[in-house]
């Protein structure tokens, strides 16, 4: 790569875009298409690691398989004169980290977008392991698209990230990544809960100091209920996002969509545009997606009516039960802490119905 | 969340609204469980929780208070914490 080009003179390098402890992304201009791309060009101190070249060309590829309006299009990858570089669809405006604290109303058309564009990449067989607001590009005109599919993969299986570049985003990271656990979709889906989080109430889920602290906070820690610090957002948005930041995977929104449908119905924004957009499942989609509309408001009138009942029957019908065929669950369940005051037990008790809801 | 709603009112100074809703929450509890819906691992911990956070929330009357010439701090506080 020379300082004007790469690939050949096929990428004309306009001016810098961002720079990161892993790559240098550039707007430049696609010689043989005419038309701007981005691209990203692994940093020096990566690129002379032939491992990680490797994973960051492999997952690049995968990640270009994606197509979707919510995904930053992958258009191609390569490598020159040792650098690896990946071109990307030029995204203009800004990401979510610039734009601070926002309004229920602001956050939630943007969060379903991300939902759409990850239930996407799931169906596709790709987690994308480190959704944070950096990484949700933002449109003038609104339209959300997740960058970077593909690259904390290969970051992740080079065991870069373990004490580096991963503390800068570890606010987002969900329990059994900070745990090194295996990952799943239901990352992506606790790490978006916890975006949402701080943009609703300008602070992440957990204040942290380390990656050992956030785990034993992930652990034994509490969030703070969404109201507390910013009771202008609705009960029921509070009750979507909390249920995403959910500590155990199996106890968070079953899918992106799932994710996207409680957010939905909890803001009562019009679901139809929304949902068409994250109607991305395949075929075996859950039951209440071929609800028509007014079905699924009555289930959702239903489910208010009933306030806590339903509230319980829906967070806590986890196996076991005399009802369910689900195998019993081999977990140890302790009791809420009983807490210093009835104020604290009452949160504690809400914790623990978090922490073991699904 | 009916215990967030409990704790707020507690946080609020409200020890009477909260210790309603918390009766609330104990009824909703009961019936959630009778109706079989709660996993018998959970039933235990759950009603017990729920039954200790009613009985801890005292809600002081404001005749009681009236009566006795507290015009002031008719609902006694609680605290706050974790």
């Amino acid at each position: 790569m020379t300082e004007t080009s790469l690939a050949a003179g096929r990428y004309r390098v306009e001016r810098t875009l961002g720079q990161g402890g892993m790559a240098v992304v550039y707007l430049a201009h696609d010689e043989e298409l005419h038309r701007l791309v981005a691209v990203k060009v692994l940093a020096e101190h990566l690129a002379g690691d032939a491992n990680f070249r490797a994973r960051f060309l492999q997952e690049s590829k995968l990640a270009s398989r994606l197509s979707h309006p919510n995904v930053v299009q992958v258009y191609d990858a390569g490598e020159t004169e040792g650098s690896p570089f990946i071109v990307m669809e030029y995204v203009g405006g800004d990401t979510l980290a610039q734009r601070g604290k926002l309004t229920h109303a602001e956050v939630l058309p943007l969060a379903l977008q991300a939902c759409a564009g990850l239930q996407h990449a799931h169906n596709a067989g790709l987690v994308h392991r480190d959704v944070k607001p950096a990484n949700l590009l933002v449109r003038e005109d609104d339209v959300l698209k997740i960058a970077d599919f593909g690259i904390a993969r290969a970051a992740e299986l080079t065991r870069l990230t373990q004490h580096g570049t991963v503390l800068g985003t570890a606010a987002y990271l969900s329990p059994e990544q900070a745990a090194g656990e295996e990952v799943s979709g239901a990352t992506d889906i606790y790490s978006l809960g916890a975006v949402v989080y701080e943009l609703l109430t300008g602070q992440p889920p957990y204040e942290f100091e380390s990656l050992a602290d956030l785990g034993a906070q992930q652990t034994d820690g509490v969030i703070t209920p969404l109201r507390d610090v910013e009771p202008s957002v609705p009960k029921s948005v509070e009750a979507a996002v909390m249920h995403a930041l959910a500590r155990d995977p199996r106890f968070r929104p079953a899918s992106a969509s799932d994710f996207a449908y409680e957010l939905a119905s909890a803001s009562e924004l019009p679901t139809k545009p929304s949902l068409a957009t994250a109607s991305t499942e395949p075929p075996h989609a859950r039951t209440y997606r071929s609800l028509s509309g007014s079905r699924a408001w009555l289930w959702i009138v239903g489910a208010a009516a009933v306030a806590l009942v339903a509230v319980i029957l829906g967070l806590l019908s986890i196996g076991g039960g005399s009802n369910s065929a689900r195998k019993p669950q081999p977990l140890p369940i302790r009791s809420p802490a009983r807490g210093a005051t009835p104020a604290a037990e009452a949160r504690n008790l809400s914790a623990w119905l978090r922490a073991h809801s699904k | 969340m009916r215990s967030d709603e409990v704790a707020r009112a507690l946080t609020a100074g409200d020890p009477c609204g909260a210790g309603s809703l918390a009766q609330q929450l104990q009824r909703e509890t009961i019936a959630a469980i009778n109706a079989g819906r709660i996993p018998a691992a959970f039933q235990e911990q759950l009603g017990s929780t729920v039954a200790d956070l009613v009985s801890r929330i005292q809600c002081v009357p404001v005749e009681k208070e009236h009566d006795r010439g507290k015009h002031k701090n008719k609902h006694k506080k609680d605290g706050e914490g974790d």
